[in-house]
Formats: structure tokens, sequence, C-alpha cells
């Protein structure tokens, strides 16, 4: 960029600032004062108030259609089907470790001596059975947690690794018509 | 963000998404792959964007990202003080002036940019972005950035200027 004299290099950063917030009053007096007097200023001020307005005026562009439809692959949902079972093994497991944790404090209790369950009052007996529910119900939620994290990266990454390939070949065969 | 969100998001947003890294690139095809991978990461990484209000920056963002790589491979100075001229042996400034539209002429100006001076120009004054999410995308301070618009309007002025277009 050309060398400015310094007053004109402070009123060109302002000339600036102002397309984007008002001035203040002794700035922007200030700076009136300048373009009365600097013709380069002057033209400095239409030239970038014009710039910004047609910056905003470019004509958008359009996303491919085929592109956007690669990109809704990745968001399809595994089939009914596959959620169900997948329902019925977390809901196993959860059980399953829910029972292994019921047999560690059984067995636990009657190495170190502890009263058994048939000793255990009703109360006693109710809470611990609802215990051993909260149990299987946090694993499967875990369960839940890792399974749809690990999926869904699998899935976004397998999918975007091959519509990203897939169109580039086909574009070195037949160069999209928008470019000629 | 939910998935009916990162839909509303993709639909919203892509466009934008596209034409940002169309102009920063220079080239479609590159500005078609960046904006799919930066949609599908979006798919990724929706569970940690807070919500859809979220969502434009935060593709904008990555794209920004995945452009600058791009840029790097093919060797291109990102932040060159003052990048190359309107190519010598090219249409003079008069036969750009008398024979294309100011839309046309001012995007080969932007070419002739440095990409960090289109890329603030494409966000601030295209994009309409505030220059806190302008510093957002492009992980430089306030102050910097400023400074960065500051100069970039002025050469792009000044490019119009040597095209004819401009007085």
């Amino acid at each position: 960029m050309p060398e400015l004299p310094p007053s004109c290099t402070a009123v060109r950063v302002w000339l600036s600032e102002r397309l984007d917030q008002p001035l203040t009053p002794e700035v922007e007096a200030e700076l009136g004062q300048h373009l009365r007097g600097c013709e380069g200023c002057r033209e400095a001020a239409t030239g970038l108030a014009a710039l910004v307005v047609d910056l905003g005026r470019l004509e958008p562009l359009r996303f491919p259609d085929d592109a956007l439809a690669e990109v809704w692959r990745c968001s399809v949902e595994a089939p009914p089907a596959k959620r169900q079972r997948r329902h019925t093994i977390r809901a196993v497991a959860g059980t399953a470790v829910a029972i292994a944790l019921a047999a560690i404090g059984w067995f636990g209790h009657a190495w170190w001596g502890q009263p058994g369950v048939e000793e255990l009052s009703s109360a006693e007996l109710a809470r611990a059975g609802a215990q051993l529910a909260q149990v299987a119900r946090l694993t499967e939620r875990a369960l839940v947690k890792t399974e749809r994290n690990a999926l869904d990266h699998a899935l976004a990454r397998g999918v975007a690794r091959g519509l990203r390939r897939v169109p580039l070949l086909e574009m070195r065969e037949a160069p999209s018509p928008e470019r000629n | 963000m939910d998935d009916i969100s990162f839909r509303q998001a993709v639909l919203a947003h892509k466009d934008r998404v596209f034409a940002y890294a169309a102009r920063l690139l220079g080239d479609r095809d590159d500005a078609r792959d960046v904006a799919q991978e930066a949609l599908v990461r979006l798919w990724e990484h929706r569970m940690s964007v807070p919500g859809p209000g979220h969502a434009r920056g935060w593709l904008l963002k990555t794209a920004h990202r995945l452009c600058v790589d791009r840029l790097r491979v093919r060797g291109a100075p990102l932040d060159e003080a003052e990048p190359a001229g309107i190519p010598e042996g090219g249409p003079s400034p008069e036969a750009l002036a008398a024979n294309r539209q100011l839309g046309d002429t001012l995007l080969e100006v932007l070419a002739t940019l440095s990409p960090r001076d289109r890329s603030v120009l494409l966000l601030r004054d295209v994009e309409g972005l505030s220059y806190e999410a302008c510093a957002d995308v492009l992980e430089v301070p306030m102050g910097t950035l400023k400074a960065v618009v500051h100069r970039a309007r002025e050469r792009a002025r000044l490019r119009l200027v040597a095209s004819g277009v401009r007085p």
C-alpha cells in the first residue's frame, strides 16, 4: 500500500471503523474536518463504503444437491430391528451386572460372617432389591451412551470417507459443467 | 444439538459455508469437498455443539480450518503482507472494467488478495459476522482482527481502483 501522511493514516482507520459502528462525535468532527481538505481521503471514504456494499451483494452460491444427499446419508439412523436387538442385549447385560454384584455381596456377607439374606428384615430386602434395580438401570444407560458414541463415530467416519472419494473420482471423469 | 436441529442447521447454513469455501479457495470442487466435510463433522460433533444458534459459527470455523489446510497443501502463503497484484499478461484493467460486471471484477480482486485478507472480507462484509464471531472463526485477537479488516478493505479498494471500476 502507498505511504500516507500520518494524518491520513489515522483517518483511513476511522473510515473503515465508521462502516462497522458510529464514531464518537469528537472523532467524527475531526474526520469531517480532514475530509474537507483531503481529496484522497474523500475518494477512499467513497470507495470503502461502495466496496462494503458490493461485497454484501455478491451473488449467493448453492451447495450442490448431490453433495447434500451424501451429507444426509450420515444422519440415517439404524433400522428399528437392529435397535430393538441392541436394546435387548443392553437390558440383559445390565441385569447380568446387577446379578454379579448381588452374588459378590452375598458371598462377601457369608465369608465375613455377616447376617445372611434369611436374617434380613423385609424392609432391608426391599431396599437391597431397589438398589440392585438401580445398578441395572445405570449399567444399561452407560452401555447405551458408549454404544451410541462408538456407532455414530464409525458411521460418520465411514460414510464421510466413502462419500468424499467417490464424487472426486466422478469429477475427474466428467468435469462439472459449472466450471466450464 | 439433536438430530432435528442438525438437519435444520444444515439446511440453513449449507450454502453459506459452500460460498465461503468457494471464494476463499477459488475452486468450487474443493469448496464442495470442504463444505461437505464440515457438515459431516457437525454431525459427528453435534452432541458438543451447544445449540442451533452456534452452528453457523461452528461450521464456518471448521470450513475455514479445512480451507487453510488445503491452501497449505497448495503451498500458498496465507498471510503475506503484500500479495501478488493482478497477474501480468492477463486482461488489462481497462478490459476488466469494460467487459465484466462489477461482481465478477470484485471476485477477481478478492482472488488477488492473500487468503487472510480474503477470509476477513468474506466473513465480515459478505457473511456479515460480528467482530467477535470473526475473531472466533479466525482464532485471532479482536485488536488484531480490526487492523486486518481495515488493511484488507484498503487493499481491495486500491485494487478496484487499479482495475478501473472505481475512480
